[in-house]
């Protein structure tokens, strides 16, 4: 105590804190995982986190958030002028204040960690050792709008067993929408963009691929019936763009933002194994028919085969100049079907990675392909092309006008066309001719919208998909 | 337990208070007043006017008001900050009143089209502001491959790149539509989100609001807009600040092509040049540091200006040392120093000047004869007689050609061993007879037919293509160094890609036929032939700085580049040259690097480098007499010796900078004054390394790789480049390691025929030997304590001739030595 001040003082001092406290923050227990844990991921980590270590301080978990290495504690319980953390918070010395070269944090975020060191900065997570991301991982999502004041951009879409419905990415939600472009479920406590949904082949339960772009990505299955979570299978602190069932359903393979493949088991959602090999963000990732090798796409221009048991790479495509959007396979397996930013479609051998043909080159970047029946498709932002899966023939084209296509889904009698303000157009895979479109964003004036737009609705009565020859 | 409550409490009683503290400098006594603009058009509720108060003292001194004025409205139509920003708010007319002291002065407003909501705009609003917090610099997001993986193009020089990658680029992650405040865009820069970049833009900015506002109408574009012609800034050229009143608020106002005036202070980018003496707010507040001169470079979307500002600050105990001047030159220097209160040095001594002016003139030290015949002449203007007798000596031409043979790339290796010899002896022949520099520069541009004959020709020879000639002709004769704007528009300057292509359009033609002799190519000129953006891929026409485009006719294009840079106007090549020369004997360019003309890089003495240039056409571009003006200034023949007003001047030359002796001039200083010069190949006996015709003329001997070239070691240039900084200035290890102990060194040390040795066996006193060594090296002879020093190191030593040696070394090792000064 210092002897230079009378008790009176001191008494006087209390009284004023104990009152600010309580009109600020009550008597609330803070708790780390959802007040603290979310400031320390926007406002620290990019500084002092896995990519940059600052003065060699993370706060990538909690417990490397009390300490500053030589266990010096950065943040001493009950003890706020030995936490050096909150010390830093508060310190007039702009070169000395934290966050660096930035506005100091809210008078109401550093209230919050004062209450948290003096009431023990404690932690009521499971696992101290889990990285912030993971703790955050549980929490529930934001609610999204009731109604959308603008179109989404539609980057993933599936259609359900049945084939009635088509399950759309929607904000911080999956829609259901029935073909005659009305939605009739809404799926929520997803992340703020959906990258990609798939059923399951066989049980009622979706895989889902989604994030909040910087912020943080995860790939979770839910229950398609109740959109209840089944689990959360892998998380981190950027979006996940590529998620997919092994053929089987078995298993699910995830692409991260890091470039690493992981493999779920479906069923116990245990991670089976990590492949990493590539340096950039994976855009897709697909099995083959027998599930003993998969194909992941890359941002860093290279296209990866993997041989699912042993954990190895087969083989490297880097035939790509620029980003590959989607890669799969196709022809029994024995080829791979890739393209990318470079306006290419390319087949190889996922044996040695050599190339084999180029399928097509434009302008364009093409944004994904399939496989139909005998047929390749390929999708630039203006059409999809046709091609014949044996040839280089291209044998027809579809230009939707006033879209710009921005996803594919195929289905068994049906293809789905997403576009970039959230139009659907359904085609028939018989005889390639729009058969119905709406747009799925959830709008007062939904049906309004509908109806200004019959050219859309020429064929009412969905033709089915003709058999295979 | 106390602790932290008491530190805490202690903090927050604190805070509070710091905003008063803000401390109160001394009101400035104002004679008028007035305010800038004098009237204005506001139109539309995004349209905003920064208004510049600014008085005039007693003593003739501008000063900002702009913060400390009061701002009265006649009426409710607007809203004004207290640092005069406007705010509309509804039509109207509108009278502020600006009240200083007793002085008043007034702006009517206008405003207009209040009635909707106007939009933001990509182009007008979003990407300035992203090329004014930083994102589209050329370290961030601007450079060639982006950073973090998002990309746009440097200071939004093309808006589709910049576009996509705002709002379709990984399936549109930058902008939320839904909830455009969770937009990445706008979480980045703020820090919502990590950012290595950090802190770029304040939540609660305008410049905020307008990006979350151009997302929330759904990132429009509309490319009917009208487009911006130029920025006009106020306070604008030439402006003064003095201190202590430091602070200058700037306006940027933007013309448009429909014959609007919008305020883009807001809008606009800001930087100091010179960031020693000035830098800039993000809001347009210049704030001065040290006294000095800052080019203020302002960007609003393609358009820069970059007016120079003056910053006096008065200093205590400063009067002016006022000198005659000897001629114009010294004129405008005293003026300039007088300016900023730095005090001019005097005048060297003899034993200096003659050492300075034959280094400077001939490349060389002067003999013991000359040196002592100049230092006992009584002559009333030897210097001046001194300086006429250089310019004639042979040497004059032959240094002073070596200096020519560096710009136009003298090379074994791009030319070829004899068409080196050849472009020598044309250069030696030119400086030796004064060309007029506009007919050398005819004789090197236009050259055509077999380089054998017409060795002037190698420039093109050297510059082999249209890209390299465009860029080496820029760079040497223009004093421009335009590279950047082969890929993209200039960050810094106005040049654009198009001009790049346009000024290649002169030298596009040029074709370079070899023959059966060997080196020998034919230099000649293609009738047609068009030169293309790659870019665009549209025709650009043939283009030239401040003119603009020349359109071309049939035959060789650089007929008319010649004759629109041997104009009488033109702004380029006379002060490049006069530039250049200034450089050399100086030190130090008026404008330095001295090839590096451009707007923020302004000269240090704007008049100074008219009044040269002028002098110089008016001369009839005649070198010698350039030269020799500036020698005969008081400003040339300045001491080192500074004192407090001045010893920090770096620019206005106050006094002489001491410079290192350049590698060619210490190789001959070193074996003048050891008296065993040393021989070269492929050049006859005798010849200085300051006349060398190229640096390459040894052929590569593979048995000796690793051996250092003691002229490499101390910056000789290789001329592969045109630019200045190939010839390197820098101070480094392995200088003083070969100055040390390097094997050139002691070799000329121990060489039994040099002054020591020969000298000790004609039986010359060892003390006479070191005297007229003084008088080599130094143009001095040693001081008395020098001589006592040397003398007891002498007798100590048994090997007389081992100890001669090392106080040869030592001299030679000497910064009196090594820096001409």
């Amino acid at each position: 105590m210092n002897p230079y001040l009378k008790p009176t003082f001191l008494l006087a001092f209390i009284l004023i804190f104990q009152n600010w406290g309580e009109n600020l923050l009550g008597n609330e227990r803070i708790s780390f995982v959802k007040q603290i844990a979310p400031i320390l991921l926007t406002r620290c980590q990019g500084c002092h986190g896995s990519k940059v270590a600052e003065s060699d301080y993370r706060v990538d978990t909690f417990q490397q958030v009390l300490e500053l290495g030589d266990r010096t504690p950065a943040i001493k319980a009950n003890s706020l002028d030995k936490s050096e953390f909150y010390l830093r918070l508060i310190s007039k010395d702009v070169d000395h204040r934290m966050p660096a070269d930035a506005d100091p944090l809210s008078k109401s975020e550093i209230e919050l960690f004062r209450h948290w060191i003096e009431q023990g900065a404690g932690f009521d997570g499971k696992d101290p050792s889990s990285t912030l991301v993971e703790l955050l991982a549980g929490l529930r999502h934001p609610t999204p709008p009731e109604f959308y004041p603008a179109a989404m951009s539609l980057s993933a879409l599936a259609f359900n067993a049945d084939q009635t419905r088509l399950v759309i990415g929607g904000y911080h939600e999956l829609l259901v929408w029935d073909f005659a472009g009305r939605m009739d479920n809404r799926i929520q406590d997803v992340g703020e963009r959906i990258y990609s949904v798939e059923f399951h082949p066989t049980r009622p339960t979706l895989l889902v691929a989604s994030g909040t772009p910087g912020v943080r990505g995860e790939v979770r299955l839910i229950e398609s019936q109740t959109g209840n979570l089944v689990a959360i299978l892998s998380h981190s602190s950027e979006v996940i763009l590529a998620a997919q069932f092994s053929l089987d359903g078995g298993r699910v393979a995830v692409g991260t933002s890091s470039g690493q493949i992981q493999i779920y088991d479906s069923k116990t959602h245990l991670k089976i194994m990590t492949l990493a090999g590539q340096s950039g963000q994976i855009t897709s990732v697909a099995w083959d028919q027998t599930g003993s090798r998969l194909v992941a796409a890359c941002q860093d221009h290279s296209c990866k085969v993997f041989d699912t048991q042993t954990g190895k790479v087969i083989s490297t495509f880097s035939g790509h100049a620029k980003k590959v959007n989607d890669a799969l396979f196709v022809n029994q397996s024995k080829d791979v079907l890739s393209c990318g930013e470079d306006g290419t479609a390319m087949v190889w051998n996922p044996d040695d990675g050599r190339k084999t043909r180029d399928l097509f080159r434009g302008q364009e970047s093409v944004i994904g392909c399939l496989a139909v029946g005998n047929e390749y498709l390929i999708a630039t932002p203006t059409r999809v092309r046709r091609f014949e899966a044996n040839g280089n023939r291209q044998v027809g084209e579809l230009v939707i006008s006033n879209v710009s296509i921005t996803s594919l889904a195929q289905g068994a009698q049906w293809l789905a066309i997403g576009g970039e303000k959230g139009q659907v157009r359904l085609v028939s895979a018989a005889d390639w001719k729009t058969t119905v479109g709406f747009t799925a964003v959830p709008t007062k004036v939904v049906e309004i919208e509908n109806n200004s737009l019959p050219e859309d609705r020429s064929s009412p009565n969905p033709v089915p998909f003709g058999p295979k020859k | 337990m106390w602790k932290p409550v008491l530190l805490s409490i202690g903090f927050s009683l604190v805070v509070p208070l710091v905003g008063f503290a803000r401390p109160q400098a001394d009101v400035p006594k104002i004679e008028s007043l007035s305010v800038h603009p004098k009237e204005f058009r506001l139109s539309g509720n995004l349209d905003r006017l920064q208004l510049v108060v600014s008085g005039v003292t007693a003593a003739g001194e501008r000063v900002d008001l702009t913060h400390e004025v009061v701002y009265r409205l006649s009426s409710s139509i607007a809203k004004c900050s207290t640092s005069g920003l406007l705010i509309p708010l509804a039509n109207g007319t509108l009278q502020v009143d600006v009240l200083y002291q007793s002085k008043r002065a007034t702006s009517q407003l206008v405003v207009e089209n209040m009635a909707s909501q106007q939009r933001v705009s990509f182009h007008q609003h979003a990407l300035p502001i992203l090329a004014r917090s930083g994102c589209s610099g050329g370290s961030c997001h601007g450079s060639p491959h982006g950073k973090g993986g998002f990309r746009l193009s440097l200071f939004a020089s093309d808006w589709r790149l910049d576009l996509h990658s705002l709002t379709k680029d990984q399936f549109g992650r930058r902008v939320n539509l839904i909830e455009p405040s969770k937009s990445l865009i706008l979480k980045k820069p703020t820090m919502q989100v990590a950012h290595q970049g950090g802190q770029r833009l304040h939540p609660d900015s305008p410049q905020y609001q307008l990006l979350a506002d151009w997302i929330a109408g759904g990132c429009e574009v509309n490319h009917s807009e009208s487009e911006c012609v130029g920025i006009d800034i106020y306070p604008g050229e030439n402006h003064v600040v003095t201190f202590p009143f430091n602070r200058q608020q700037l306006s940027v106002l933007a013309r448009f092509d429909d014959g609007s005036v919008r305020d883009v202070s807001h809008l606009a980018k800001y930087e100091a040049a010179a960031t020693s003496v000035a830098n800039v707010s993000q809001s347009g507040v210049v704030t001065g540091l040290e006294r000095g001169e800052s080019a203020i470079i302002i960007r609003y979307l393609k358009h820069v200006v970059a007016p120079v500002f003056t910053f006096v600050r008065p200093l205590d105990g400063f009067r002016w040392n006022g000198r005659p001047a000897a001629n114009y030159i010294d004129d405008h220097v005293y003026q300039k120093l007088q300016l900023l209160q730095y005090s001019a040095a005097a005048v060297c001594s003899d034993s200096e000047f003659v050492r300075r002016v034959y280094l400077d003139v001939i490349g060389v030290l002067p003999t013991v004869d000359e040196s002592m015949a100049f230092l006992e002449s009584n002559a009333p203007r030897k210097r001046e007689a001194l300086i006429d007798a250089l310019l004639g000596r042979p040497e004059y031409a032959k240094f002073w050609a070596q200096k020519w043979g560096d710009l136009l790339r003298a090379s074994r290796k791009l030319i070829g061993a004899a068409s080196v010899y050849k472009l020598n002896n044309w250069l030696e022949q030119s400086v030796g007879e004064n060309q007029p520099y506009d007919e050398f520069v005819a004789d090197v541009l236009l050259a055509t037919g077999s380089t054998m004959s017409y060795p002037a020709g190698n420039y093109f020879r050297a510059a082999g293509d249209s890209i390299d000639a465009t860029e080496t002709t820029a760079q040497v004769f223009l004093g421009t160094r335009i590279a950047c704007a082969k890929c993209h528009n200039h960050p810094f300057e106005k040049w654009t890609q198009d001009h790049y292509y346009g000024l290649s359009a002169f030298f596009h033609r040029i074709e370079r036929s070899k023959t059966d002799r060997e080196e020998e190519t034919l230099i000649w000129s293609r009738d047609s032939g068009e030169v293309k953006n790659p870019t665009t891929g549209k025709v650009v026409s043939a283009w030239v700085p401040v003119t603009g485009e020349m359109p071309l006719k049939s035959g060789d294009p650089r007929a008319g580049f010649v004759e629109w840079l041997s104009r009488k106007d033109n702004p380029f090549l006379a002060r490049v040259e006069v530039n250049r020369i200034w450089a050399q004997v100086m030190g130090w360019g008026i404008v330095e690097p001295f090839d590096d003309f451009r707007d923020s890089n302004p000269p240090s003495n704007p008049a100074l480098l008219d009044a040269l240039a002028r002098d110089f056409i008016a001369g009839g571009y005649d070198r010698r007499k350039i030269l020799r003006t500036i020698l005969l200034s008081n400003v040339y023949q300045a001491s080192s010796i500074t004192d407090r007003f001045n010893r920090d001047d770096r620019r206005y030359f106050s006094h002489r900078q001491p410079k290192k002796l350049t590698a060619e001039q210490l190789v001959d200083a070193l074996g003048f004054v050891t008296g065993k010069p040393r021989e070269f190949h492929g050049v006859p006996r005798g010849t200085k390394a300051t006349w060398l015709p190229a640096p390459d003329l040894k052929p590569h001997d593979r048995g000796k790789i690793g051996e250092t070239d003691f002229l490499k070691v101390f910056g000789q240039p290789e001329r592969q480049s045109v630019c200045e900084c190939e010839r390197g200035d820098d101070a480094s290890l392995g200088q003083a390691l070969q100055l040390l102990n390097g094997k050139f060194l002691h070799e000329m040390l121990a060489d039994k025929q040099n002054h020591i040795h020969q000298g000790l066996a004609n039986g010359t006193a060892p003390l006479e030997l070191i005297k007229s060594a003084y008088q080599r090296a130094l143009c001095r002879q040693p001081s008395s304590e020098e001589i006592t020093v040397i003398q007891r190191y002498l007798a100590a030593e048994d090997n007389k001739s081992l100890a001669l040696e090392d106080v040869f070394w030592s001299l030679l090792n000497r910064n009196e030595f090594l820096f001409q000064h």
